[in-house]
């Protein structure tokens, strides 16, 4: 192993690992498991070394994001396949998050503020809304670096997120009205 | 009358993502549509919701050193934090060249999908400028870090500090002391920012480092930058630009640039 390697390395260790947290929040909330997240997340640092030479050195965290997503996708074609209605698909599906069904009575006891139930939420939302979600609001990425990370136009992460927020919101209303009858 | 055209810009709003002349404009709506209104508030209160703790995640225990285990080992000397820029300069200026093509190409595509998408191309494009000032900002915070160049003047006394700039520059830095408010000076030095030659004064806090690059010139940048887990912090002053890169949290940083101002 070369000096250079070495540096590379401890290049690499500076800038990628403090990254390891959002790298797995944004794997977990993609797969919905935490086996699935552990394995995605290890293989796209790996990935990330072998091609570190040749990141461009404006930030590291898109670039994570983009390889994390091109990993994911690798392992399931459709993860990210366009929803049936172009932009504008249901929420239809639901397979719960986690684990964490309705008939789940933790969950139905939490109140609706509960860090599980809005992760559980999110959870339900198409994957093309989630991550968008997911890379604004828990890892800060900005619109254009959404967009980097999707390969969207900005216009669409935008029409995204705002369709996130609005079935966000409808399913916490939904909740907390439930919440008041019993 | 329907806000259509107002939504998107009420999201980019919230999201911190319109420059300053915008931002006023929609917000001078906000003000007097109830619609827009509730949509803004509406948007702040899920923002708020998705701040809470334990919704950003954790990674595994061992996953950290799993990882590590297919690094190459750690430089002995910890010194030279980056390998030398030409025998990466191929490889590295190609893909910035790709990534910034597909970024734009990225936005070109957006333009379709809103016609006020153009005040969102001003914030992009100066985005992108401030970035490469920023990753020049970090890499010579980095190398300070590395111990290959943090100090041309060690001294804890401003009075032996800010002379040493006067004739190696055409400005002189302000040097306040600022221990009473918790930042120790630690030096000085001069070193290179995209290019230009700038004044660094640097400050310590407990074990972490603060350098505040001074050059003269006033041009416009997003107060606030975020690149590789270093914060960014910019602001003018007397014909001055000031770029200060920590690793502190972004309260501490507030916290010396506050003392900082105020001293000068
Ligand atoms: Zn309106």
């Amino acid at each position: 192993m070369t000096e250079a390697d070495q540096r590379e390395g401890e290049r690499f260790r500076k800038l990628a690992l403090p990254l390891l947290d959002e790298v797995y929040t944004f794997a977990r909330y993609l797969t919905r498991d935490a086996g699935e997240a552990e394995d995605a997340t290890q293989e796209t640092y790996l990935r990330a070394l072998r091609y570190f030479s040749g990141f461009s050195g404006e930030s590291i965290k898109p670039w994570l994001f983009t390889i994390l997503r091109n990993v994911l996708r690798s392992r399931d074609p459709r993860r990210f396949e366009p929803l049936p209605q172009g932009e504008g698909g249901e929420a239809g599906n639901v397979e719960p998050l986690w684990g964490e069904t309705e008939a789940d009575p933790e969950v139905q006891m939490a109140r609706a503020d509960d860090a599980r139930v809005v992760r559980e939420l999110i959870g339900r939302l198409p994957s093309v809304y989630r991550e968008a979600i997911v890379l604004k609001e828990f890892n800060d990425l900005s619109y254009r670096q959404i967009a980097e990370v999707t390969g969207v136009p900005i216009g669409t992460v935008m029409s995204r997120l705002a369709r996130a927020r609005e079935e966000l919101q409808t399913a916490w209303f939904a909740l907390e009205k439930k919440g008041q009858k019993e | 009358m329907s806000c259509d055209d107002k939504k998107p810009l009420v999201h980019a709003l919230a999201d911190g993502e319109l420059d300053v002349v915008h931002a006023r404009e929609i917000e001078a709506h906000i003000a007097s549509c109830t619609d827009c209104a509730g949509s803004f508030a509406r948007i702040m209160t899920l923002k708020q919701k998705l701040s809470a703790p334990g919704l950003r995640l954790r990674a595994p225990t061992g996953l950290a050193e799993r990882i590590m285990a297919g690094l190459p080992a750690p430089v002995a000397d910890e010194m030279g934090f980056e390998a030398p820029r030409k025998a990466r300069l191929g490889s590295w200026g190609r893909s910035a060249n790709a990534w910034r093509l597909r970024a734009q190409g990225a936005f070109a595509g957006g333009l379709g999908a809103f016609a006020l998408a153009a005040c969102l191309a001003f914030f992009v494009m100066r985005a992108d400028t401030g970035n490469e000032i920023a990753r020049s900002l970090v890499d010579g915070h980095l190398r300070s870090l590395a111990g290959e160049h943090l100090f041309d003047v060690q001294s804890t006394d401003r009075h032996t500090v800010k002379p040493w700039f006067a004739g190696k520059l055409d400005i002189t830095p302000p040097v306040p002391d600022l221990a009473l408010k918790g930042f120790t000076l630690v030096g000085g030095r001069i070193d290179y920012v995209d290019g230009r030659a700038a004044a660094v004064v640097v400050y310590g806090r407990r074990t972490h480092v603060i350098n505040l690059f001074v050059w003269p010139g006033t041009d416009p940048a997003p107060p606030t930058m975020e690149l590789s887990g270093y914060l960014l912090r910019h602001w003018t002053k007397d014909g001055l630009t000031f770029w200060a890169v920590t690793d502190l949290a972004s309260s501490e940083l507030d916290e010396f640039e506050a003392a900082y101002q105020a001293a000068t």
